[in-house]
């Protein structure tokens, strides 16, 4: 069994979850496994059981925070960690709630892959 | 706090200006009401004394000419007397004594005035001592003809070639004096009867003094020639060939005038009667004083003494060949009784009315003032309000304009931030696969350098158009300032810049967005330090001006020792995405943002080069004013 942590990306750019699935397979740390439909995230992750979840908040057929509530009320999956991230939050909205949303951590596009690698590696810790 | 009380006074100089202190023009009518007032009330009584004035003469005229009608009338009826006896002369051939007595006798009970009737006929030298006699015969024993000798002093006539002795003379006892007294011996009386044979007429004397009248007053003498034919010869030669005789009148001037006035109402008239034709002793005939003349009131007013003066009624009598002047004076009843108080009413009334008038206008004129201040009261408050209506009318539009950009501006961003993201994660693999060769390298830190530089201007431009909510509360401006001084302390220090403060003691607080008004000094901060890039100052100053009450500000300068702004790019300075730094260095959204930020507190910004160099940037907030 590796161990390999594994990593669920859920974005409803292609292109986005291609470019950060390969940026994260070239350490060698993650399994990443990506979902392009935010009505389709619960489903990859009761089938994956991801030890993270990195999932966009605004996505065309579903709010990221609603999929996050579906995932975290899934007794299996409760307690992943989750990492939203957004292209709209605003610099003051992520002062003013302490850099999370509801709680999770938050990362606005673009976002550095050596900042993405130490905010899933921080989660994966507590 | 000097800089406050002085606000507070010139607020109150302000305040008042143009609603407090009226303007003087608005008073100009009341002196001016007034002086036409006091001026027309002059000339009226000026006018209306003249016009009384004017009618006191003209019936002190009419007087005048009732008495010298009276009197030629009285003259008339004495010429007719002696016209009448010499008619009676030529129907007859010989007037007997008794005759002429008892025809002259009417005349003289009837007529007043005539101190004796008398017919003087003609004696020739050789007829004298027969003439004589025959009077002698008649019952007068010691007739004889007489003149004047050493004076008055009659004697028996010297020897001439013919006399005109007194020969019939009525009021006989009166005048026995005269009977037989050749008058032509006296020059006055020669004068006259030869004028009267001459020019056969009527002639009149110069004074006399009639030796009838006992109060020894003037009188004249009329002389009436009477010829052999009842037409006078046409030849001065003739008629004195021809001439029969004279008839004479003596006439006491003083009887004639007073018997003449009883025919006219007493007016408070003098007359003087004078005679223009005699020297100048002889010339005063007559003078007599009205009734109750010359007594000791005092005249009403010192001007009626100059009336005194001018009245004159003057008129010429054509009598016998004289001719006489007679002349009015006014007494001083005749001056009070005609002067009425009219003119002297008129000044008490006309101040009256002036005084009313003007009082008028003075309380018309304050009503004015008070109406004119309430219109420029209202003015005011109506001008507020419509600056406030304004005011918030672009508020309104400006926050229409800024949610409409602002929701443009999300989903530009999420649009542009998913591809960037793309990108950087593209940028962060191409970095790991490139490690170590050297222009690869350098051409993956640029790309990452245009992403941030992209990501930066998606930020500002979500910054600004972000439809804020602001939190206000009342703060003091002074402490906002020197908050947002610490948090770019560091920055200053950096770039060798010394911010330089000049706060006013003390600035009213007004309510505010305190994080919001931070931004807008960090902006302006950081904005002269890129101007100025290494060195300089920063130069903070606060005060207030006065204004028009609701329209005090605090103004804020924010000034730098940089190079300025070219003079083209200022009226562009806060346009959004305008800016004057390096590509990279800015978003040319900051001052944008901050006129935005300070539109949001209805204040002002506005820029300027500094004549000594570098920029300033002016901010006017607006606070209301002390209510005084």
């Amino acid at each position: 069994m590796s161990d390999k942590k594994k990593i669920l990306a859920v974005d409803d750019e292609v292109q986005m979850t291609k470019m950060l699935k390969r940026n994260l397979d070239v350490t060698g740390k993650f399994e990443v496994r990506t979902e392009n439909e935010g009505l389709k995230a619960l489903a990859a992750a009761k089938e994956f059981r991801p030890d993270l979840i990195l999932l966009d908040v605004m996505m065309p057929d579903a709010d990221g925070g609603e999929v996050a509530a579906q995932i975290l009320a899934d007794p299996d999956l409760k307690g992943t960690p989750i990492i939203f991230l957004t292209a709209i939050v605003e610099k003051q909205e992520v002062e003013g709630s302490a850099g999370t949303i509801g709680g999770h951590p938050f990362l606005a596009k673009p976002i550095r892959t050596e900042d993405l690698i130490t905010a899933i590696e921080e989660n994966l810790r507590e | 706090m000097p800089v406050l009380h002085s606000l507070t006074t010139r607020q109150a100089i302000a305040k008042l200006s143009p609603s407090g202190s009226p303007h003087w023009k608005h008073y100009v009518p009341i002196p001016v009401v007034f002086l036409v007032g006091l001026t027309l009330t002059v000339f009226l009584n000026h006018e209306l004394y003249g016009i009384e004035r004017e009618a006191i003469g003209q019936r002190f005229r009419e007087a005048g000419e009732d008495r010298v009608v009276a009197i030629r009338k009285v003259i008339d009826n004495k010429i007719l007397m002696l016209e009448a006896v010499r008619s009676f002369f030529h129907s007859s051939a010989r007037v007997e004594r008794h005759e002429f007595r008892d025809f002259a006798q009417p005349f003289l009970t009837h007529e007043g005035g005539v101190g004796s009737l008398q017919w003087l006929p003609r004696v020739r030298a050789d007829e004298r001592t027969a003439y004589e006699a025959a009077v002698r015969e008649e019952g007068f024993p010691e007739f004889g003809i007489r003149e004047v000798v050493e004076g008055a002093i009659l004697g028996p006539a010297g020897a001439r070639e013919e006399y005109f002795p007194v020969h019939f003379v009525e009021r006989f006892e009166e005048n026995r004096a005269v009977f037989g007294f050749d008058p032509l011996s006296s020059a006055v009386e020669r004068e006259a009867l030869e004028r009267a044979r001459d020019v056969a007429q009527l002639a009149a004397s110069a004074r006399i003094q009639p030796i009838q009248d006992p109060e020894g007053g003037a009188g004249v003498i009329l002389a009436l020639p009477v010829y052999a034919a009842v037409d006078p010869p046409a030849s001065v030669e003739n008629r004195r060939r021809s001439l029969r005789g004279f008839i004479l009148g003596i006439f006491s001037l003083k009887v004639i005038v007073s018997s003449s006035l009883d025919y006219v109402p007493d007016a408070g008239m003098n007359l003087e009667i004078a005679d223009l034709t005699a020297s100048a002793a002889d010339r005063l005939l007559f003078s007599v004083a009205a009734k109750g003349a010359g007594s000791e009131h005092g005249l009403k007013f010192s001007l009626d003494s100059a009336l005194l003066e001018d009245l004159r009624y003057v008129e010429e009598i054509s009598l016998g060949g004289r001719r006489w002047q007679v002349t009015g004076t006014p007494t001083i009843e005749f001056i009070q009784d005609s002067l009425t108080w009219y003119p002297l009413l008129l000044l008490p009334i006309g101040l009256a009315i002036t005084s009313l008038v003007t009082g008028y206008f003075v309380v018309n004129i304050g009503r004015q003032q008070k109406i004119e201040r309430l219109v420029v009261k209202r003015t005011t408050e109506l001008r507020h309000s419509n600056q406030q209506l304004r005011d918030a009318q672009d508020h309104l539009i400006q926050a229409a304009k800024l949610e409409s950009v602002g929701r443009l501006a999300a989903g530009v961003a999420h649009e542009v931030k998913n591809p960037l993201g793309v990108i950087q994660f593209g940028i962060d693999y191409l970095r790991q696969a490139t490690r170590d060769s050297g222009d690869l390298s350098e051409v993956v830190q640029e790309m990452e350098d245009a992403v941030s530089r992209a990501d930066v201007v998606i930020r500002g431009l979500v910054d600004f158009s972000r439809a804020e909510t602001l939190r206000k509360e009342s703060r003091d401006l002074n402490e906002v300032i020197q908050q947002s001084a610490k948090l770019v302390k560091h920055e200053l220090t950096q770039h060798n810049i010394i911010l330089q403060m000049h706060l006013a003691d003390q600035v009213p607080t007004i309510p505010m967005d305190a994080n919001k008004i931070k931004q807008v000094f960090i902006n302006l901060f950081m904005n002269a330090t890129q101007a100025m890039e290494r060195n300089g100052s920063v130069i903070v100053t606060t005060g207030l001006t006065d204004g028009q009450g609701s329209e005090a500000t605090i103004v804020v300068k924010v000034e730098d020792t940089g190079p300025g702004i070219p003079e083209d790019h200022l009226q562009h300075i806060f346009d959004p995405f305008f800016t004057t730094k390096p590509p990279g260095k800015g978003t040319g959204l900051g001052l944008s943002v901050t006129q935005n930020i300070l539109k949001l507190h209805h204040a002002t910004i506005d820029v300027a080069n500094r004549p000594e160099g570098g920029a300033s940037f002016t901010l006017r907030f607006r606070f209301e004013g002390e209510k005084e």
